[in-house]
Parts: structure tokens; C-alpha cells; sequence
């Protein structure tokens, strides 16, 4: 049908045009249905996306046609968001230009997700709907929102951009942002001036964005300002900056960049300028980073080079920058002093030659003959290295070389091999220690080795220790030793360092020893209390009978507490429950102030299963019944066994009387019945449910619905609804029998003699009761 | 004589749109909903030209193409349908022996001035 609307011809046929004209009267009746105008609408919008050409134009003027689009103007006046995004984007689709005005209502609305759906259909709709948008957006434009609007914009048929400079000015910094984009997507390069006032933006976006449209119309004009904003940027503006004037710079700009690479400290900024350096000016830096300078010498044969390790090339290599000293005379032709002194201008490089002591060396190769060049010395070793040469070697040098400022950094002599092979293992492993320690090694985890008790006492001689630190000290070595002699008679599996560290477990002493060693204990004990320390002294009781059993076996090991408790809780019988003697046999006291705080606490109770459950339900009881459970209560009573539980029902029967005395003595002041109404769950429920709920609600007022539900179900018989008032009456019917009984079977007389209760079970039996020969009237008379 | 064309495309609206113009454009149109119904079709013989989507369940355009060209050694013309964005699987197909393409969203006329080249080509 779809299809036939859509390819229809106005020079077809006669068939074919009285079968498009029945065609659209039976659309038309198809489309008085809601449903079948959603169904229709959702089938051309999505065949709206595959098609597109002619038969998308013909698609969208049949939903105009159709009058589809007014279902949509429906959906934009709802108040649920995603209704109205989804009006807003159907009007969209189907380019339904007549809701233009609409629809830009909503560009400033405060959800989002409509705000970013009329931004797309107000630019979308119109070709002055970009115009229209950068005027009046007063929200942030996200970087997809932009690049969504840039899609729309590009796909627009006639649009002709306008000059975006005009919302460079804007108030809102996204609208900049997003007309600068603009700018640079549709080569508006007539914006020069705007473009270098807006590099000096305070906002890093627009600043970048503003410097990448320099960059793309070659604005040479901007390079002085970029210059001038380039020390206050952040890092990457910075990098954008350089970039930039790599593009524009030229020559006269190399000084400026030197000037970066000099002073910057961000290395990443730094290495920017130096690429910038090199574009304007190829060649102007060499890379010089692990480049060995080979000078037509040759390493003598006679040096054996042992193979390095990976590990070892790893740490040697920021200081392996072997420099291979040319002979005198090539020192003077070939390379400049200038330039050996500054070495490789990388930073590590630098930083390494800082830290070398130019002149130390110097004084110390003065020193020594050089006439075996090449000398090649390690950075590392040559403080200690001079020191062995000065004592072997007695000649002097023969140059001057504290003029020539070069890096040595190894020397190997032949002859002097053996020599430096004495102090190689032992001098050289510090001073590469120590080179280390110049060097980050945070990451390396610090291992101290392991201090002896002899050590440790000569550390502690050697300290200057406070005398009270030096008594506390005193104190816990005591205490440490007093613990090392606390190992048990009886070899055990275990080892005697895990048995240090079990401190849950219960220490054994043997009578004696202890004898032997308390008074040592409390003489050591008694300097620590000078310190006003506060000592606890323990005590240890040993059952002498028990002294097998109390000694350390296997059975020691285990928790202690585990079978005591299991067995105490399993003994209900004997509430409430002391420590069994097994348990206290190997306990170690606790001292005297610990137990009466102990003493004070309220005993546990453990009851059954059974009882456990009775007393949850009596808590709840308590907790949400009143006076109407006293029948149950009293059952409970009957049935119960436990004193606990007899006690527990007593005191919440105590507690329910208590409240209907309380209740009949306000009744004698005010009825409650006239300052609260009885309150019906189901009454709640059916101001919310449909009638069919209703009914099945009906269903349940008999078998939980009390006193209360009476009123609401007499009210139910005047129902507008006819099924709900023939089902009313049977079921109050059914409610009242069914409280009779109720009333009968708990407490019969209450009723009765209690006057105050008889507004309390109104609607009961009682009521009934009394309503009874009046019943019996109506029905004569009726 | 009107043309035998079969046309595979997954998505039933598409597919009836096409339809229609292509028959109403003088071609008679076997509409398959994937690949593998296209082959039980070419089974029982070959049409003048295929017009077939890529992406499609069972069996796709590609192997559709690879199919007609290796097993059925015919040398019918093919116009794959591609979504946009597609461009690498275009390539794929051409190399595997489509004749033309035409991108998501279809104009149903380009489609048929496209398979009307085709016929005379061929």
C-alpha cells in the first residue's frame, strides 16, 4: 500500500488511478484508529532511513499527507521528556518544516536530552536554523553535539554557511568554540584579527582551537602574539603554539626556540622546540644521544673487554658514553674544546656531566703519564682510581691538560691490571653503590641486612639514648627474654618461631620456674615502674593434678574455646552457664579488675530451637499486637514449657491489660471511636486498584478482614459499580458469621460485661446481635 | 519480455519497496529474505541479474557473490547493497566479482537505472 503511495504517478493509467483512489479511502479509514496511525507512522520512519532520493521526498510528503506530523505537534505539548524528544525527532525526520517554530522553543530547555534534539531540528529544518541556534544557545554544546550539528550542516542541500566570525564574540565559550570549528571546516579565512585576539583566551580550548585555524590559514601576523602568550600557556597550548610556529616560522624564529630549548623545563615542550628548530632549519641539532665519537683510534688489543651482562648494560649505560681520548694533536685539530666540554646536550647527559668533577680529575691525571694512550677512564671508579695510580705511578704528565676539558672515563693500563684487580670486588662495588645513590633508585626495595644480638647491643651502646628510653629498652629486652624462656618442656611439631607468634594461645609455667622467676620479674618490673608505667602482674594457676594434661601437647595447639563453647551451648538445661571446669583448668586468670567488670556484664541465654521461635513470636507480638492477641497469648500459655517463655507471655499479657484499662479510662473521657475512625487496609487499597482488583480484594475480607472492614463493606453496597455491591453483600454477610464465631470462641463474655468494649467490636458479633430484631422488623415490613 | 531479477534483502519494508518499483519498472522480481533462499532459488535457475545486500543472516553477500562466480560459474550481472561506511566489504566484492554497487539508504530509482545499465552491458 506503502509502496503504491509512494510510486504513484499522476500519468498513470485509469485502473491504476481509481485504484489509488480507493487506495486512499481505505487509508483513511485505516487511520481513524490511533493504533494503526502509530503503526503507519513508525513504518515510514523507518523506511525513511533505507531510502533515500526521490522516494525519500515522496515519503515524507505521504506522512504530511497522511497527517501523521499532528501526531507528533501532539507529542511535543506532553510533559514527559521522551515524548516530547521523540515528537521533536519524528517532525525531524520527516523535515516537517512548519514545526520550525516549535521546536526552537525548546533549545534552551533544561533537559538535555530535548534541548539537544531541537538543537539538531532547528538546524536540520531550516538553513537559518544554525543562525538561529548560535544566537540564542545558552547551554554547553558537547564535542558530539557539534560534530552531530557539523553531519546536519554537511548533509543540508542548498546551505550556504554563514560568516561564523559573527559568534566569535558570543557570550557562551562553546558557542566560540563551535563557530572557530566552523570557521576552520568552511575556510572562512577572514577572520585574522578575531583569530589572534582569541589566542590570548583564557580558555585552553578555545586558545588551541583558535591557534589550529592560524596554523590551517597560515596567519604568519599571529606569530608575535603566539610568542608573547607562549610563556603563560600550559603545556599543551605550548605544544600547540610550536606546532604552529613550525608551520609559519621561519629563521628569525630560531632564536626564539632556542630560547625554549634552553629554558624550558618540560621535556616534552623542549623536544617540541628542538623538532621546530630542525624543521625551520634542517640540521641545525644533531642527534647526539648514544652516539659513540669515533676518531680513527682503535681500542688496543691488548684490553680485554669482558662481555656485559643485559643487566649490567642497563645500569652503565647513561654513564657509558665512552669517550675515546684522541691523541694530543688530534685534540687540538680535529675537535673543539667547546664541544667536548658540552658533551651530548641530551638531559641526562647533562645532568651526568654536572655531577662530574672536571677539575678533580684533572688534578688527578696531571698526575699520572699519559704516554699510553688511549686512557680511557670509568666515570665511576675515578676517585678511587687516581688514588691507586698516584701511589703506582710517580711520572708527571706532560701536557698541560687542565686546559682540555675532557670527559675521561676509564683508564685500564696493562700493566696495571693486576694492581687494580685487588680492590676491584671490594672498592668498586661502593663506588658504584654510590653512583647508584645519585641516580634514581626509588624503585629498588631497601634490604637491610640482619643485625646480631651482639650488634644490636653495641647499636645500643653507641646510641645516645635517653634514660628513659634507655629503661624502656631495658624493659623489653627483659620482657624478650623472659618470653624466650617460656618454651615448653615437651618438643612440639612446630617450630619455635611459629610458636613465638601463637599469642592467642594459653601460656603453660612450670610451678617452680615461675618461683624461680617472679621475683626477677618484678625486680626488673619495679624500674619500669619508676617510669610510670602501669604493670599488670599476671598470675598462673596450675591445677598440680592436671600438670600432664596442662603441659604442651598437640591437643595445645588448638583453640581453646571452640569445644568449651560448643559444649555449653549444646547444655540448655543448666541456664545460665558458667565456664566448665575443663575449660578453666589451663585459663590463665584473668586479673581481679577485668573479672568484676566481667561480672558485671548480663549473662548470655541460649534457648532451643523451639523456644528461640516462641519468643520471636512472642517479640512480635508485643511489638505489633494489642489487646486482641490476648487469646492467642493465652493459648501460647498453655502450650508453653519454659519458665522463660511462660514469664515472657505473662509480662506481654500484663502489658496488653495495661493498655485496655488505659484505653477504657480515656473512653470515659472520649469515645476513641470519635477521635480516630477505624482504619481498613482494604479501604486504602480500593481507592487505587480497577474494579476486577477490587473484586479479588473482596475475596480476602473474609478470611482476614475483622470488625473494621464491616463499615467499609456496608459502604461498599451503595457502590456505583453493580458488581462490586452484589458482591458486597454476601461477603459482609459472610464477615459478620464469621466475627460471631470469633467472638464466641475467645472470649464469649467480654462482650457482654465489658460496656466500653462495645464500640471496640462494632460490626461484630455483639452489633449483629443488636441489630438483629431490627433486621427481623425490616424483613416483615419489607 | 520482462527481466528476471532476484532481489535479497533482510529487511522486509526495503525489500517490498524495491520490489514494487523494480516490477513496476518491468522486471519480475523473486524477493528472497537472505542468502541461503537466494541459493535454493538460483538452484532451480539463473536470473538476468541478482541484486543482493551484504549483511545479511545465513549466508551473506559475499559468499552469495563467491557462490554464483566459483560453483555456479555464471557471469550474471551482481549489484551488492552496502550500508554506508562499508566501503572496505565494496572492495571485497568487487574483487570477488560484483558488478556494481549502490549504498543504504536506496534510491529505488538509481537502483533501477543501475540494473538497466547492467542488462545492456550485458
Amino acid at each position: 500500500m506503502i509502496s503504491e503511495f509512494l510510486f504513484h504517478e499522476d500519468d498513470a493509467s485509469k485502473e491504476e488511478k481509481s485504484n489509488y483512489v480507493n487506495l486512499k479511502i481505505e487509508i483513511r479509514q485505516l487511520l481513524k484508529s490511533d493504533f494503526n496511525r502509530q503503526v503507519l507512522s513508525e513504518i515510514l520512519l523507518d523506511l525513511r532511513k533505507d531510502v533515500s532520493g526521490d522516494a525519500q521526498k515522496r515519503l515524507m510528503k505521504l506522512y504530511q499527507d497522511l497527517g501523521l506530523h499532528q501526531d507528533a505537534f501532539v507529542k511535543l505539548k506532553s510533559w514527559r521528556w521522551e515524548v516530547i524528544s521523540k515528537g521533536i525527532s519524528e517532525l525531524t525526520q520527516m523535515r516537517v518544516e512548519e514545526s520550525y517554530s516549535f521546536i526552537t522553543k525548546f533549545i534552551n530547555d533544561k533537559r538535555g536530552t530535548i534541548r539537544k534534539q531541537a538543537e539538531i531540528a532547528t538546524v536540520t529544518l531550516k538553513n537559518e536554523g544554525i543562525d538561529y541556534f548560535l544566537d540564542t544557545t545558552k547551554y554547553r554544546i558537547s564535542e558530539w553535539q557539534q560534530l552531530k550539528l557539523l553531519d546536519v550542516l554537511r548533509n543540508q542541500e542548498d546551505f550556504e554557511p554563514p560568516r561564523f566570525k559573527a559568534w566569535l564574540t558570543s557570550n557562551n565559550k562553546f558557542v566560540v568554540l563551535f563557530a572557530l570549528r566552523l570557521i576552520k571546516y568552511y575556510n572562512q579565512n577572514d577572520v585574522i584579527a578575531s583569530l589572534i585576539e582569541l589566542i590570548k583566551h583564557k580558555n585552553n580550548q578555545i586558545k588551541d582551537e583558535a591557534i589550529a585555524c592560524i596554523k590551517e590559514f597560515n596567519v604568519v601576523e599571529a606569530l608575535g602574539t603566539l610568542k608573547l602568550v607562549f610563556w603563560k600557556s600550559s603545556v599543551d597550548i605550548k605544544i600547540s603554539i610550536l606546532g604552529a610556529i613550525t608551520v609559519l616560522g621561519t629563521e628569525v624564529d630560531l632564536e626564539f626556540l632556542r630560547l625554549i630549548e634552553n629554558k624550558e623545563s618540560n621535556f616534552l615542550v623542549r623536544s617540541k622546540a628542538i623538532s621546530s628548530i630542525n624543521t625551520i632549519a634542517p640540521g641545525s641539532i644533531m642527534p647526539k644521544k648514544g652516539i659513540v665519537q669515533i676518531t680513527g683510534n682503535q681500542i688496543p688489543e691488548d684490553i680485554v673487554q669482558e662481555p656485559i651482562s643485559d643487566t649490567e648494560k642497563d645500569i652503565y649505560e647513561p654513564s657509558a658514553t665512552k669517550t675515546v681520548i684522541p691523541s694530543n694533536d688530534e685534540l687540538e685539530t680535529e675537535q673543539p674544546t667547546d664541544e667536548l666540554i658540552k658533551g651530548p646536550k641530551n638531559e641526562e647527559m647533562e645532568e651526568d656531566n654536572e655531577k662530574l668533577d672536571i677539575k678533580t680529575n684533572l688534578d688527578e691525571i696531571a698526575s699520572i703519564n699519559l704516554d699510553f694512550l688511549p686512557l680511557v677512564i670509568d666515570e665511576v671508579e675515578e676517585t678511587k682510581s687516581s688514588t691507586v695510580t698516584t701511589e703506582l705511578i710517580e711520572k708527571e704528565i706532560v701536557h698541560d691538560v687542565s686546559e682540555i676539558t675532557v670527559v675521561f672515563e676509564e683508564i685500564v693500563a696493562p700493566f696495571l691490571e693486576d694492581s687494580f684487580s685487588s680492590f676491584e670486588n671490594t672498592d668498586e662495588e661502593q663506588s658504584s653503590l654510590d653512583e647508584l645513590s645519585e641516580r634514581e633508585v626509588a624503585f629498588i626495595p631497601i634490604v637491610i641486612e640482619d643485625v646480631t644480638d651482639s650488634e644490636k647491643e653495641a647499636l645500643f651502646h653507641e646510641e645516645e639514648l635517653t634514660s628513659e628510653q634507655k629503661s624502656t629498652r631495658q624493659f623489653e629486652e627483659a620482657i624478650e627474654e623472659e618470653m624466650a624462656m617460656m618454651k615448653p618442656e615437651q618438643d612440639i611439631n612446630i617450630g619455635a618461631e611459629t610458636f613465638g607468634q601463637m599469642n592467642f594461645s594459653p601460656t603453660i609455667f612450670k610451678e617452680e620456674w615461675i618461683v624461680e622467676k617472679k621475683q626477677d620479674l618484678f625486680d626488673e618490673t619495679k624500674e619500669v615502674e619508676a617510669l610510670n608505667l602501669e604493670v599488670v602482674y599476671d598470675e598462673v594457676k596450675i591445677d598440680p593434678s592436671n600438670k600432664e594434661e596442662s603441659s604442651v601437647s598437640d591437643d595445645f595447639l588448638e583453640w581453646p574455646f571452640e569445644e568449651t563453647m560448643n559444649e555449653e551451648y549444646n547444655d540448655l538445661g543448666n541456664l545460665p552457664l558458667e565456664p566448665s571446669e575443663k575449660s578453666t583448668k589451663n585459663v590463665v586468670d584473668q586479673n581481679f579488675e577485668i573479672e568484676a567488670i566481667l561480672r558485671k556484664l548480663p549473662e548470655p541465654k541460649y534457648y532451643d530451637g523451639e523456644t528461640i521461635l516462641t519468643m520471636r513470636l512472642l517479640d512480635d507480638i508485643e511489638a505489633l499486637g494489642d489487646q486482641r492477641e490476648v487469646p492467642v497469648l493465652k493459648e501460647l500459655l498453655q502450650e508453653a514449657k519454659t519458665t522463660c517463655v511462660i514469664d515472657r507471655i505473662n509480662e506481654i499479657m500484663e502489658t496488653f491489660e495495661l493498655e485496655i484499662q488505659v484505653q477504657s479510662s480515656q473512653k470515659e473521657i472520649k469515645p476513641i471511636s470519635a477521635e480516630f475512625k477505624p482504619f481498613s487496609v482494604f479501604e486504602d487499597l480500593f481507592r487505587t486498584c480497577d474494579t476486577e482488583a477490587k473484586l479479588i480484594l473482596m475475596d480476602e475480607i473474609i478470611d482476614i478482614g475483622d470488625e473494621k472492614e464491616v463499615k467499609f463493606l456496608k459502604s461498599l453496597l451503595e457502590d456505583p459499580e453493580i458488581r462490586i455491591r452484589e458482591k458486597a453483600e454476601p461477603i459482609l454477610e459472610g464477615l459478620q458469621n464469621k466475627l460471631f464465631h470469633e467472638s464466641l470462641l475467645f472470649e464469649p463474655s467480654l462482650a457482654f460485661i465489658d460496656d466500653s468494649r462495645t464500640d471496640k467490636y462494632e460490626g461484630s458479633f455483639l452489633s449483629q446481635l443488636l441489630s438483629f430484631p431490627n433486621k427481623i422488623i425490616e424483613k416483615l415490613n419489607g | 519480455m520482462r527481466k528476471k531479477l532476484f532481489l535479497a534483502e533482510d529487511d522486509e519494508l526495503l525489500a517490498a519497496l524495491l520490489s514494487y518499483r523494480l516490477e513496476k519498472g518491468g522486471y519480475d522480481v523473486t524477493l528472497c529474505q537472505d542468502g541461503k533462499q537466494m541459493k535454493e532459488h538460483l538452484a532451480h535457475g539463473i536470473p538476468d541479474i541478482i541484486v543482493s545486500d551484504i549483511m545479511m543472516p545465513y549466508f551473506s553477500g559475499m559468499e552469495l557473490i563467491g557462490f554464483v562466480r566459483s560453483e555456479l560459474k555464471s557471469n550474471v550481472p551482481i549489484i551488492i547493497i552496502s550500508s554506508a561506511g562499508n566501503e572496505e566489504n565494496v572492495l571485497d566484492a568487487f574483487e570477488l566479482g560484483a558488478n556494481d554497487f549502490i549504498s543504504k539508504p536506496v534510491s529505488p530509482s538509481e537502483l533501477m537505472v543501475r540494473a538497466a545499465r547492467e542488462l545492456n552491458k550485458a
